[in-house]
């Protein structure tokens, strides 16, 4: 069966050994260039989504697919090359602060580097030109040589978007960009993912605690509520009662989640 | 009876059970003190002790003046210690690498198996003095400097593969993980995401290595395993004191240059 969605995920279930269930039977698909933002309160399962669909979290039953490639089966091999085209961003960098710009960008390219040539830092030449090429996009012209560890929070953040892009993948997963950065500087990561979405169809799943930021980059969102999807529509249909449903009762003040249109800082 | 209307509220460190346990378990521990000294009062002749005075101003007088003469015969022993130390540490730190990544939880391949071996070894190498490997080592391979250097060697698996796992286990998992996600083998992503980690500890242990096993290369010499104890031992037997004060003059020579290296060495990598 050929299929038109770049991800499909059916029915998954994943709980924490400690925790039970966390994930509780979620089905959605994302269509090829499609940006989702996915919402829900602290604990409702969102880097666990992210997590499960790159098997760092194995799911309990149900069943995610990229472009028609059942992934819950995958023996590692599979994995490994299924995990190329799934590139993820974190909230906390996930950067090794020890190595430069540069090695952290290549890290991307482990996946079709052969081991030999990656204990000697042997890496293609493409790949180099291509690292080049988006550090230059992502603002970070220059900086190759500068160890991971002097950079401010937006710098690696960068440098983190670069890693995923040079694997050439076909979604990205990204987990809370934002959260540790200042309101402007969110909003010009969020540019940034959306373009680079844009300009190579790349299709996102995005995490995020702004409601704000989500109605603004995301044509679509999913409101996630103790493991289950209560929302799935435009950023039009996120009304009052949707978000009470997603955040509960206090949460749905203005000032709180945005509710408001306006509430979104602008940068121009 | 009416309610305080606000009660004091108190906070102590210990609470007076807390209390009665510390003091109670500080007295035993001054009674177990009382004891042992005494235990090895008895057993002590009392009249060498109270002659040490004397002896050691008799053994002075004859180790002055150090026979300077005898230094040009020292260069060969003072090469073979430093060799010893330094070939020692090298093996010993090669042992104690795979070692440690075998030991540490967060990078064995079997917890079951392999961990528990791994970590036994360390402990074993620990646990025996350089001495004692060194005697063991001189009946099975002879005397000389094989011996001394495995005896070093041995020594130092256990005290280098000990720390450099503990820094493996306390590395951050996070880039690793993130280099998983792209497709990286798992010894990639280790190689990536976690040595760049470790490779400070590992290279700053080995040097403090490096500078303890100088100290201990001197003085292997005594059971035969080579160096300048080896010189110490023979000067020694010989009742030649101006030539034991000239050994001992250049250990401290040395041990001292060793940690002068060590600390710098270890401050740049800092
Ligand atoms: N590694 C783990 N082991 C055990 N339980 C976990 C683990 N990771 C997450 N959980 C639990 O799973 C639930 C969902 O966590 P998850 O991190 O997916 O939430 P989240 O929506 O991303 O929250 P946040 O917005 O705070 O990041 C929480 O109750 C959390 O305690
Ligand atoms: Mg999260």
């Amino acid at each position: 069966m050929s299929d038109a969605a770049v991800l499909r995920v059916d029915d998954l279930v994943v709980g924490y050994a400690s925790e039970g269930e966390v994930l509780r039977g979620l089905s959605f698909a994302l269509e090829a260039n499609e940006i989702v933002g996915l919402i829900g309160a602290s604990g409702a399962g969102k880097s666990t989504l992210l997590r499960s669909v790159q098997r760092l979290v194995e799911p309990s039953s149900g069943s995610i697919s990229l472009r028609g490639e059942e992934l819950t089966t995958l023996g590692s091999t599979e994995l490994r090359a299924a995990r190329r085209r799934m590139g993820m961003i974190f909230q906390e960098h996930a950067l090794v602060e020890r190595l430069t710009v540069m090695e952290n960008v290549l890290c991307g390219t482990l996946g079709r580097t052969g081991s030999w040539r990656a204990i000697r830092r042997r890496f293609d030449a493409e790949d180099v030109v291509d690292a080049f090429r988006l550090l230059d996009r992502m603002g970070l012209s220059g900086l190759e040589d500068r160890r991971c560890d002097e950079l401010s929070g937006g710098q690696k953040q960068r440098v983190g978007i670069a890693r995923a892009l040079i694997q050439n993948p076909e979604l990205l997963l990204v987990d809370e960009p934002t959260a540790s950065l200042d309101p402007a500087a969110s909003v010009r990561i969020m540019s940034l993912i959306a373009e680079v979405c844009a300009e190579s169809g790349l299709a996102a799943i995005i995490n995020l605690h702004d409601v704000g930021l989500a109605r603004r980059f995301c044509p679509r969102i999913l409101g996630l509520h103790e493991g289950r999807i209560v929302f799935d529509g435009p950023p039009r249909d996120l009304d009052d009662a949707v978000l009470t449903e997603i955040y509960g009762e206090e949460a749905v003040e203005p000032h709180v989640v945005g509710s408001r249109q306006d509430d979104v800082p602008r940068v121009d | 009876m009416p309610e305080p209307l606000t009660r004091r509220r108190t906070w102590d460190w210990r609470s007076p059970s807390e209390r009665l346990l510390h003091f109670v378990a500080t007295l035993l521990g001054l009674l177990g003190l009382a004891w042992a000294w005494t235990h090895i009062s008895v057993r002590t002749t009392w009249a060498f002790v109270l002659d040490a005075g004397v002896q050691l101003q008799d053994m002075g007088a004859r180790m002055f003046p150090p026979d300077g003469s005898y230094l040009s015969a020292l260069v060969r022993p003072l090469v073979d210690t430093v060799h010893i130390a330094t070939l020692g540490t090298v093996l010993g730190v090669a042992l104690a690498i795979p070692l440690a990544f075998l030991a540490a939880r967060t990078t064995t391949p079997s917890e079951r198996l392999l961990r528990p071996v791994a970590l036994l070894a360390l402990v074993t190498s620990r646990s025996v003095n350089s001495i004692i490997w060194a005697l063991v080592l001189v009946v099975l391979v002879g005397p000389g400097l094989l011996a001394g250097t495995m005896a070093i060697a041995l020594r130092s698996v256990g005290f280098v593969g000990k720390l450099v796992y503990e820094a493996i286990e306390e590395a951050p998992d996070l880039p690793v993980t993130a280099i998983r996600t792209t497709g990286a083998s798992r010894a990639q992503s280790l190689a990536y995401g976690l040595v760049p980690h470790v490779l400070p500890t590992m290279a700053g242990v080995s040097v403090y290595r490096w500078e303890i096993n100088i100290r201990e290369a001197t003085i292997l010499g005594i059971v035969g395993a080579g160096g300048l104890g080896m010189a110490l031992q023979a000067s020694i037997d010989a009742l030649a004191w101006s030539r034991v004060s000239v050994i001992l003059g250049v250990i401290l020579a040395t041990v001292v240059l060793a940690e002068w290296v060590s600390a710098r060495v270890r401050r740049e990598l800092g």
